[in-house]
């Protein structure tokens, strides 16, 4: 089976600060992919690299079977952007323009659909399919967390895209409504059979969902399994942070230690 | 830190912001002809930068105009010249006054507003998610808001130049100089080059707001504070860029220019 994304060995900086040191991960059709880690370990920068939102600096990835590095064109990666969907972290929703306005942006300028009952009746699926009948006419300020999350993931979803980004789609919800988006993007990205990477640091959201588990750790993937694996693993980077606790590293050094 | 080295980093600053401008300018104004941006913002931008300058243009074009006629209207009667005190105020008013005045209310309302806007769409990742959906964010954004700056910077430029002949002629009408005397001034002493050089002035003030103020938006640091600068910033070189590009503009027209009439 074809990967998605692979990253292979793949280099990050900005300025002088390494992010990304060697990254090797991939991500599988139509399966979750829960890419964790603490806060400033890499992740969004992985999302991004992936999103085509950032520059590649050193490795290799491959995108939709697309070999991409420092020389590759960028209307190359322009023209991939266009399989993916991609869920913010700040939900990222136009604020000038309504729900409904936003949820049909992709389908006019992504797929060039100007039919406007075509655009009007996916727009109400998709909305339907994230439970927010009915509210196609309001503004983005005029909503909850939880609901620009959800209108977020329609947005996303609603024109079939392969691949699936979402960047913690989860924080700073409450965990009825974490957990409430928490089934949509299973569901609805099993059911488009969209291949899903998660990039998050909720444990309880990355377990419930995931098929695949990576943790990151000094911009590197430190471990990876299923939640099965995970649950009974004895790794020392695992354990740290299912516990919340430092990892003490090989030199008696607490990585984060005054950082 | 000498202050050697302060003007050298100032320096490259000035040369690298001016460099900034230029490529997202060129960026902006290829996106107008090849770039995907929805004509809904376009129309929004004219509505904005238009219709909503119209009031702060008209009071400060009005007051303007009062005042170059309280201040020239003695002179005038001094040397028995009233004859052409209407002619020189509209003179004064479509050349350098009605455009300047203009460029800068519009700087200041719709450039800030214009780089808060692009600044809030960046830091709130709106930027980014253009850019997933494969679209240009810069031409997406920023070339509906220069195509309407460059056409309603000259629309209100007239605007302005109407009101405050309106303005000087209220003045001047209630202090013993007739309107058809001010008219045939007007009429006589204005030439056609003179409007043409007053629009063009309006034109890449236009341009200059636009390119500027959407640059220091889409340049805007992460957080409030960034967008803050920003804004400041965007206001600030709009001001500085149309007060020297006036000086150049009145050069190339008007410099030297023996006038008819």
């Amino acid at each position: 089976m074809e990967h998605l994304v692979q990253l292979q060995n793949v280099t990050m900086s900005f300025g002088t600060k390494r992010v990304l040191s060697g990254v090797n991960m991939s991500v599988a059709p139509g399966g979750i992919t829960a890419l964790m880690g603490a806060s400033g370990c890499g992740k969004t920068t992985v999302l991004r690299l992936i999103a085509g939102l950032l520059g590649m600096q050193g490795g290799t990835l491959v995108l939709f079977g697309t070999h991409l590095d420092t020389e590759t064109n960028p209307e190359v990666i322009v023209a991939l952007r266009k399989r993916m969907g991609i869920v913010f972290q700040s939900s990222a929703l136009f604020d000038s323009l309504t729900v409904g306005e936003n949820v049909r942006f992709p389908l006019k300028f992504c797929l060039g659909i100007t039919d406007e009952n075509e655009l009007g009746a996916r727009v109400e699926r998709m909305l339907s399919q994230v439970e927010l009948e009915g509210i196609e006419k309001l503004y983005p300020a005029e909503l909850s967390g939880g609901m620009r999350r959800r209108v977020a993931i329609a947005r996303a979803l609603v024109y079939d895209p392969e691949l699936l980004l979402l960047d913690e789609p989860t924080t700073g919800l409450d965990p009825m409504t974490a957990r409430h988006i928490d089934r949509l993007v299973a569901s609805l990205g099993r059911r488009a059979g969209a291949g899903i990477l998660l990039v998050t640091h909720d444990l309880v959201s990355a377990l419930g969902v995931a098929d695949t588990i990576l943790l990151m750790e000094e911009g590197q993937i430190a471990w990876s399994g299923t939640p099965e694996e995970w649950h009974a693993t004895d790794d020392a980077c695992v354990r740290f942070f299912s516990k919340g606790m430092i990892p003490v590293t090989k030199g008696g050094e607490e990585p984060w230690n005054g950082n | 830190m000498s202050f050697f080295a302060w003007i050298g980093r100032w320096l490259l600053r000035f040369w690298g912001d001016l460099g900034a401008f230029a490529l997202y300018g060129c960026r902006m104004a290829c996106g107008i002809w090849g770039g995907r941006w929805g004509r809904r913002e376009f129309f929004e931008q004219l509505d904005r930068i238009g219709v909503g300058s119209l009031s702060m243009v008209a009071v400060t074009s009005a007051f303007s105009g009062m005042v170059m006629a309280v201040q020239t209207l003695d002179q005038f009667v001094r040397f028995g010249a009233t004859q052409y005190i209407g002619g020189v105020i509209a003179i004064t008013m479509v050349r350098e006054m009605s455009p300047v005045l203009t460029g800068l209310v519009v700087a200041g309302r719709v450039g800030a507003a214009m780089a808060a806007e692009i600044g809030s769409m960046k830091v709130t990742e709106q930027l980014d998610a253009l850019r997933g959906f494969g679209l240009d964010d810069v031409s997406f954004v920023g070339s509906p808001r220069l195509l309407a700056s460059c056409i309603m910077l000259p629309v209100l430029t007239v605007f302005s130049f109407a009101i405050s002949i309106l303005g000087a002629y209220l003045y001047v009408s209630t202090h013993g100089v007739s309107a058809f005397v001010f008219r045939r001034s007007v009429a006589v002493m204005l030439e056609p080059l003179d409007l043409y050089g007053g629009v063009t002035k309006g034109f890449v003030f236009g341009l200059l707001i636009a390119v500027s103020s959407c640059s220091e938006g889409f340049r805007a640091e992460t957080g409030a504070r960034g967008v803050g600068i920003a804004t400041t910033s965007a206001v600030i070189w709009s001001n500085m860029l149309i007060l020297a590009f006036n000086y150049l503009l009145s050069t190339l027209f008007f410099g030297g220019m023996p006038r008819g009439g």
